[in-house]
């Protein structure tokens, strides 16, 4: 079962949560680059292996256990079909850890980086202040909707809706009772939230000033060196230029 | 005391539908009111505060006559912020009022907005959560507080603009009695000790009308009665106009009746107290 909760932000007080965004999203990118380079087996175990400092210096293990249990079905298919196909079982296990380093990079990014810190990034990039709005505000309301949505199928199964029974196409069209007000509640929120916005001068300055501030910092500049030595050194080897002894 | 607010012959019909929310509403609001605004559901109470938070006319499109005027601006002739930093609303649910991930940065939110410099927006930002009481919701996610704590943020966040006049509408109907009080407890120390007018519309006249220095009944678009509270409360029975009775004044008013006594109108069960022993005293 997907539950949200494993992958979302929570406030925690570490090194890599009081990292600047840009640098973490640099060193997932970079990660995200070198495991689909590579197919080798050590070398994704070895780059694997890093990608556990931040999980365990970010203290998010259990969330990213968590995030990796609900994935097990995508892992153990990768792995079947992969094998079914190359009756290699190295090969298979590789494209396992290459699925896993995808996953934890980037949940070392996103369950240490607050959505606000994110738009604060994009806003640094001269990206326009609506659409960065926009950014957190549709963040922000997803477990708003979820309580709506679950208060409807609530309320429709207690008026008698069947949201378990039948074959998919009747399971599917079940839920219209669900969508509808659904949609009509998300589109009362929105008019709601837009003249609350209003009320809190919204649209007063083209260039609004913000609260928090980003800076880079000496982690930052630490772990943009290392993440770019690593990067150069796993492809150097990658195209066969150096050797790196790996048992 | 000063006018702060005045509307005059303001009348006001929605686009799309036939009648007219506010219908010829004449009010003066003076610095440092406390004003209860009640009537039933549909009498234009949130069209009002709409009107004077200038959402009407630049919100929400319809037909517009008359005027208000707010510190001796004419509302309909501003932008929405213009009037909004002078006259904030808070709204009845308080999750459709909170953007954010930190209380810190809800109350910065509207700040942000104006693009007041950091400093001292984190000057301003300090002295809101120390005078309001919210230094242990500071870091909190605002989705995930209590109703009531979500109110008292969305105050905050409101007073951090520093505005003349707070607006509420219907503020408590989504909380539990008891942190209805607290959050009623906030309005009144924003009123008392910091000098904010309030102009409140709400249902619960039991709570709210020993805080209160003026009451406005409103139907059907128009504002039916005006004035002190207690005079109004002295003189009329709400009931008929569709408002329920508060309960203390309405006690003393029965006793008097049926025992022949002359109690004084009390708003609190303290003063009912007192005015029933002084009543007995003087009869004895």
């Amino acid at each position: 079962m997907l539950r949200p909760e494993n992958f979302i932000y929570r406030p925690k007080d570490t090194v890599i949560h009081r990292l600047d965004p840009r640098s973490k999203f640099y060193y997932a990118f970079l990660m995200l680059v070198l495991a689909i380079l590579t197919i080798d087996f050590n070398l994704l175990l070895l780059l694997l292996l890093f990608t556990l400092f931040p999980i365990l210096l970010g203290k998010i293990l259990k969330q990213v256990l968590k995030a990796i249990q609900s994935s097990l079905f995508f892992l153990a298919l990768i792995f079947i079909i992969n094998f079914i196909f190359s009756l290699n079982v190295i090969l298979a296990l590789a494209l396992v850890i290459r699925f896993l380093i995808l996953i934890i990079s980037f949940l070392a990014f996103s369950l240490t980086t607050s959505i606000d810190d994110i738009a604060l990034s994009f806003y640094k990039l001269r990206f326009p202040y609506d659409f960065v709005l926009a950014l957190t505000l549709a963040y922000r309301f997803i477990p708003t909707l979820f309580k709506d949505a679950v208060n409807i199928v609530d309320a429709q199964r207690s008026r008698g809706l069947e949201t378990q029974k039948g074959n998919l196409i009747k399971r599917v069209k079940n839920f219209m009772p669900v969508i509808i007000p659904l949609l009509v509640v998300a589109i009362r929120r929105a008019l709601n939230v837009a003249e609350a916005m209003e009320s809190r001068c919204f649209g007063a300055s083209k260039r609004p000033t913000n609260y928090y501030e980003l800076k880079i910092k000496f982690g930052d500049i630490l772990l943009f060196v290392a993440s770019t030595i690593l990067f150069i050194i796993v492809l150097a080897e990658i195209l066969g230029l150096v050797k790196i002894a790996i048992v | 005391m000063s006018e702060l607010i005045s509307i005059e012959n303001l009348s006001f019909r929605y686009v799309d539908t036939d009648f007219y929310s506010l219908n010829n509403v004449n009010l003066k609001i003076n610095k440092g009111d406390f004003v209860l605004l009640c009537g039933p559901s549909g009498c234009g109470k949130t069209t009002l505060l709409r009107a004077i938070n200038g959402l009407i006319p630049n919100y929400y499109q319809g037909e517009y006559k008359g005027k208000v005027i707010i510190e001796n601006k004419e509302v309909s002739k501003h932008k929405t912020y213009e009037i909004a930093k002078i006259a904030g609303l808070v709204f009845q649910d308080p999750e459709n009022q909170l953007f954010t991930s930190s209380v810190e940065k809800e109350i910065a939110f509207g700040l942000e907005n104006l693009a007041i410099p950091r400093d001292e927006m984190r000057r301003i930002v300090n002295e809101t959560i120390r005078v309001l009481n919210l230094e242990n919701l500071r870091y909190k996610v605002p989705a995930f507080l209590s109703g009531g704590e979500q109110q008292k943020v969305a105050i905050a966040a409101i007073y951090a603009m520093r505005p003349k006049v707070l607006l509420l509408d219907e503020p408590l109907s989504n909380l539990d009695p008891y942190s209805a009080i607290s959050v009623i407890e906030l309005i009144y120390k924003l009123n008392k000790e910091l000098g904010l007018t309030i102009l409140i519309a709400e249902h619960r006249l039991d709570w709210l009308i020993p805080f209160s220095n003026r009451i406005v009944i409103m139907n059907e678009g128009r504002i039916l009665i005006e004035g002190e509270t207690r005079s109004i409360l002295e003189k009329f029975d709400l009931e008929q106009f569709d408002v329920n009775d508060p309960k203390i004044p309405t006690l003393a008013k029965r006793i008097n009746k049926i025992f022949n006594l002359r109690i004084k109108i009390s708003l609190t069960v303290d003063e009912f107290v007192d005015n029933f022993k002084k009543e007995l005293n003087d009869r004895i």
